[in-house]
């Protein structure tokens, strides 16, 4: 794989990898398309405009490609200079859903804040905003990492308070994704391995605990497990996915063609958004869509490994991760493999935060492609 | 490849192999390879339309409609006018407006059910009052739908269905394969399941489901069963079990209402059984019409061991028959008779009657009883399992054991399944009259079926059943139940009983009632059972036009049958053309060795020769039509 591809790279003109943007570009395009085909006829049922759902998306566009645009071109040391704020900003924010006034409970989970109709879910910019900090202070700690008390555990105060936050939003999914997240980051950056063993043993008995102690949840996991046991309450969103996935069929019925998605699976606008994909496209189509992402990463990971600066690595590689990990829970949640979380599909979900945080995250690829690799054969890159 | 970037590469193979994961799922669904947790590929888009059940007349009792579900999306809800949405709910939906104002407070999540499973009717006057006054953000989901348009009528044995109309009770789980639409039988997008026709009549059902609830209300019983029979051919024409539920809203009843008490409430039947011990002991030539024993008011005997075993009669009875057992319901002379018999070949004969064994009436569940093979039997049982008790019997056994006794000794297997057509109304299954097993030989039958004619006499104990004017042979019988606390008898606990069979010169029905623990006035058989079966049994002679001597009602099944006309033809003898309209005459104009004279329009009213007459060749007949 190496030659022609570094060859068609922008070295050192200090441009992002156009072919990165280009197919960002098109992955929020197709998103929005899909979002459209998925959610117009609950749009009508609802009495408004079958454009009523991507419209109101579509007020985001423009602040998530300013986002993108800013992260994308701002010099990483300036986010780097700014990461340890900007995190503490972020934890201010993740407290901002329990304030009255302001604070929105829907669903049943108070992951909201807003004011004057929009609202922000403030654990969705916490991804983008871990990894941003986790890359600037692992690395700023360097070898220090091996000593626990002085390396490790500032972090992991850090990371144990965004979590925390999120988890008591009632957002336990994201909450598992932010750790993970965490855990990738301080994993690739050398935290030793007893770290991981000691942090497996207390993490997964407290998520064990979290489940059972949550009535929500664990019929959740129920529904999970057996689909059958209440198909009207708990697994009926899944089972409404499966079928539309079998219906889609190797092909599918056609964009717009789709019949489930109008409204036999309830909120398919936001999380079950692949389904209404899959009935139209068919097998095709999510492989086109899994392809694009496949060279979404394909191409982040590689600049992120090319990177000779080991924040940019480490931020490159973190945020590529975070969009990669949330967009197969979402996927692997539509087939029924994982049970059903809130978490949405990066680019296709309806939500602004989701689509901001995104594009944050994608703006930080494309920063982190723009550095100029290493002179001569790259290490790593030609590998990836 | 250098170790460097290791921590990474993991990371990235993790990735890969979760999507691989995800890619191998989604292959196996839409390559249709994976089963899908319920629906098959092709029931995604489809229409699947349960089939109905109905009554053996074609009434109605269960079919699919379209419900639907309301619901909110709070953001497109216009804040400012909550009162509004909440009176057109209010309007369409039924209920309170205040309710649905509690749920439109803002604060709310933003999908949320207003009502579910509201009829077309409702949905499409709610959509249009919110259309008129422009009230945006509610959607109306369509969803399928199971109604029983006659409500809590046979609500054990039709049953109901739970999510995605699987039948969970009654005949809806009995006959959930039939009842189901195959998706594979997809024509343009709709499948339809087959029709199930059960042999219950909506009407005789209705009238003694009223009935047997004023009973039970009367005599503050726990709850009444009562099952009439055909007695000919098994079928079953009303199934009661009281108290009942509305399967439209079964989850809002008592589960205790659920229980099918006709066909799994298994119970001592009490006296009512001597009619068939003793039908059983005859049988076995134990005893005759003119074998006699001695009651003194209570049956004693010392069994080989030494026990002593008393069984006490309700009075002492003297000199007694078998007609005279079943008219006093006499205990001693019943465990008498069970003496002349062994306990093996009793037993034996009791399994024939079906006892220990459920009946097969296409239950979708069934008691089979209890009746312990002799081996496990003590001194006392077979005299008291002859006045009947130490035996668990289900309503529709009892009704069942009834049937040698109108068929000359066949047993019949009781049925409450007419027939199952397909959508297009082609017969799938109709299984007809279904004979077990000689019973009885014929004259034992028809001596038992006379000797409890006697119970209606002044003397007898079913004298509260009788109708003047009406042969019937009734039994009647009041049984201790087991107090499960103290596993003895209890002292308040009783099922008052009573079986009929009418006309008794040829019985054509069997009526067989239960009242499960009465606490009003009076708990004996002979006091609440029987004048019930008697209501019973005068609402089946009126409906069903049974004679009564005396009566000069006319009687009519209320069908009028028209003969099918074919064209007149005369052969050797004049038929009978009155009524004959003009059209099916020309025939008659074909034959050229008699003369055919024919007057006036339309039908013909008088005719010469008249019907029977020899006809010869070359003779002339004559029609008048007007």
């Amino acid at each position: 794989m190496g030659d022609a591809f570094r060859m068609e790279r922008p070295l050192g003109r200090g441009q992002p990898d156009s072919s990165l943007v280009a197919a960002l570009a098109l992955m929020a395009g197709v998103g929005l398309a899909a979002l459209y085909s998925a959610s117009y006829g609950y749009a009508m049922a609802l009495g408004r405009s079958p454009a009523y759902f991507v419209l109101r998306q579509a007020l985001w566009l423009l602040p998530s490609a300013l986002a993108f645009l800013v992260c994308a071109y701002l010099p990483l040391d300036f986010w780097r200079a700014k990461a340890g704020a900007l995190m503490l900003a972020g934890l201010a924010l993740l407290a901002l859903p329990f304030m009255p006034g302001i604070g929105i409970t829907k669903n049943g989970a108070s992951r909201w804040f807003g004011f004057s109709g929009l609202s922000f879910q403030p654990s969705e910019f916490m991804k983008p905003l871990l990894v941003l900090y986790l890359a600037h202070i692992l690395t700023k700690k360097g070898e220090r990492l091996r000593d626990f008390t002085g390396g490790l555990l500032p972090p992991l105060v850090v990371i144990g308070a965004g979590t925390a936050l999120v988890l008591l939003q009632n957002d336990f999914s994201s909450a598992v994704l932010v750790a993970a997240v965490a855990v990738v980051m301080l994993w690739v950056s050398g935290a030793p391995l007893a770290f991981f063993a000691a942090a497996a043993s207390v993490g997964i008995p407290l998520a064990a605990l979290s489940v059972l102690t949550s009535d929500y949840r664990l019929k959740r996991v129920i529904g999970f497990l057996a689909p059958r046991f209440d198909p009207a309450d708990l697994s009926y969103q899944v089972n409404g996915s499966l079928r539309a996935i079998q219906a889609g069929g190797l092909w599918g019925r056609g964009l717009g063609q789709g019949n489930l998605k109008l409204r036999s699976i309830p909120l398919v606008q936001s999380d079950f958004v692949l389904a209404a994909w899959a009935e139209e496209t068919g097998f095709f189509g999510v492989l086109a869509l899994l392809g694009l992402w496949a060279f979404i990463l394909f191409r982040g990971f590689s600049a992120a490994l090319r990177a000779e600066d080991e924040f940019a690595r480490r931020l490159g590689f973190g945020m590529g991760f975070y969009l990669g990990l949330q967009t197969l829970v979402n996927v692997l949640v539509s087939v029924g493999a994982l049970p059903a979380t809130g978490i949405p599909l990066p680019f296709f979900s309806s939500g602004g935060s989701s689509l901001l945080s995104a594009s944050v995250a994608a703006g930080f690829m494309a920063a982190v492609s723009r550095l100029p690799g290493p002179s001569g054969r790259a290490k790593g890159a030609a590998d990836v | 490849m250098s170790f460097r970037f290791a921590r990474y590469y993991t990371i990235i193979a993790a990735l890969a192999l979760l999507a691989g994961l995800a890619l191998w799922r989604y292959a196996a669904l839409a390559l249709a390879f994976a089963e899908a947790p319920r629906a098959g590929a092709q029931a995604a888009s489809a229409v699947l339309v349960r089939g109905s059940i109905y009554d053996r007349n074609g009434r109605l009792l269960a079919a699919d409609t379209d419900l639907y579900d309301v619901s909110g999306w709070r953001p497109s809800m216009d804040r400012a006018r909550p009162e509004a949405y909440a009176a057109a709910f209010a309007a369409a939906l039924g209920g309170d407006a205040s309710s649905y104002l509690s749920l439109l407070a803002p604060e709310g999540p933003d999908f949320f059910f207003i009502a579910r499973r509201v009829s077309g009717d409702a949905a499409r006057s709610l959509s249009a009052a919110l259309n008129e006054r422009r009230l945006a953000g509610v959607a109306m989901d369509r969803v399928a739908g199971r109604v029983y348009p006659e409500r809590d009528l046979a609500a054990q044995l039709i049953g109901f269905v739970g999510t995605e109309n699987r039948g969970l009770a009654g005949a809806e789980a009995a006959y959930e394969r039939e009842l189901a639409a195959d998706p594979g039988s997809l024509r343009g997008g709709y499948a339809y399941g087959n029709s199930v026709f059960l042999t219950i009549d909506a009407d005789l059902q209705y009238r003694l489901e009223e009935l047997c609830e004023a009973a039970m209300v009367e005599h503050r019983a726990e709850g009444v069963v009562m099952v009439a029979m055909h007695a000919r051919t098994g079928e079953v024409l009303a199934y009661v079990s009281q108290p009942d539920f509305d399967p439209n809203q079964f989850l809002k009843a008592e589960r205790d209402s659920w229980l099918d008490r006709a066909g799994i409430y298994a119970y001592e039947p009490g006296s009512v059984f001597k009619v068939y011990s003793m039908a059983a002991i005859m049988a076995l030539g134990g005893i005759n019409e003119r074998t006699t024993f001695v009651c003194n008011g209570a049956y004693e005997r010392v069994t080989a061991s030494g026990e002593q075993i008393v069984i006490r009669c309700l009075g002492n009875h003297g000199v007694v028959d078998m007609t005279k057992i079943l008219e006093y319901s006499c205990n001693s002379g019943a465990a008498q008779a069970a003496d002349t018999v062994s306990s093996l070949d009793f037993y034996a004969k009791l399994r024939e009657f079906g006892f220990g064994e459920r009946t097969g009436a296409d239950l979708a569940g069934e008691s089979p009883g209890l009746l312990r093979a002799p081996s496990a039997w003590s001194a006392r049982t077979k005299p008291t399992v002859a006045m009947g008790q130490e035996i668990l019997v289900t309503a529709m056994q009892m009704a069942a054991a009834a049937t040698p006794l109108a068929n000359g000794g066949v047993l019949l297997r009781p049925r409450t399944l007419l027939k199952i057509s397909e959508p297009g109304g082609a017969p799938v299954v109709s299984p007809g009259v279904i004979p077990v097993r000689r019973v009885l030989d014929e004259r034992t039958a028809q001596a038992v079926l006379g000797a409890m004619e006697a119970a209606v006499l002044d003397s007898g104990t079913g004298r509260r059943a009788r109708i003047e004017g009406l042969r019937m042979s009734v039994k009647t019988g009041t049984a201790q139940m087991i107090d499960p606390a103290t596993r003895r008898y209890s002292p308040t606990d009783f099922i008052a009983s009573t079986v009929a069979l009418f006309p008794s010169e040829a019985p054509e029905y069997i009526v067989y009632t239960a009242l499960i623990k009465p606490k009003g006035d009076s708990f004996y058989g002979g006091r609440i059972a029987a004048p019930l079966v008697r209501e019973a049994a005068i609402t089946i002679a009126d409906l069903y036009g049974v004679e009564r001597a005396g009566s000069t009602r006319a009687t009519h099944d209320g069908r009028i049958v028209l003969p099918a006309l074919g064209p007149a033809a005369i052969g050797d003898t004049m038929p009978d053309l009155i009524g004959v309209p003009k059209r099916l005459l020309s025939a008659l104009l074909e034959r050229d060795d008699i003369t055919v004279e024919i007057e006036g329009e339309g039908w013909v009213y008088e005719q010469e020769p008249g019907p029977g007459e020899p006809v010869a060749p070359g003779s002339t007949v004559r029609l008048r039509l007007r």
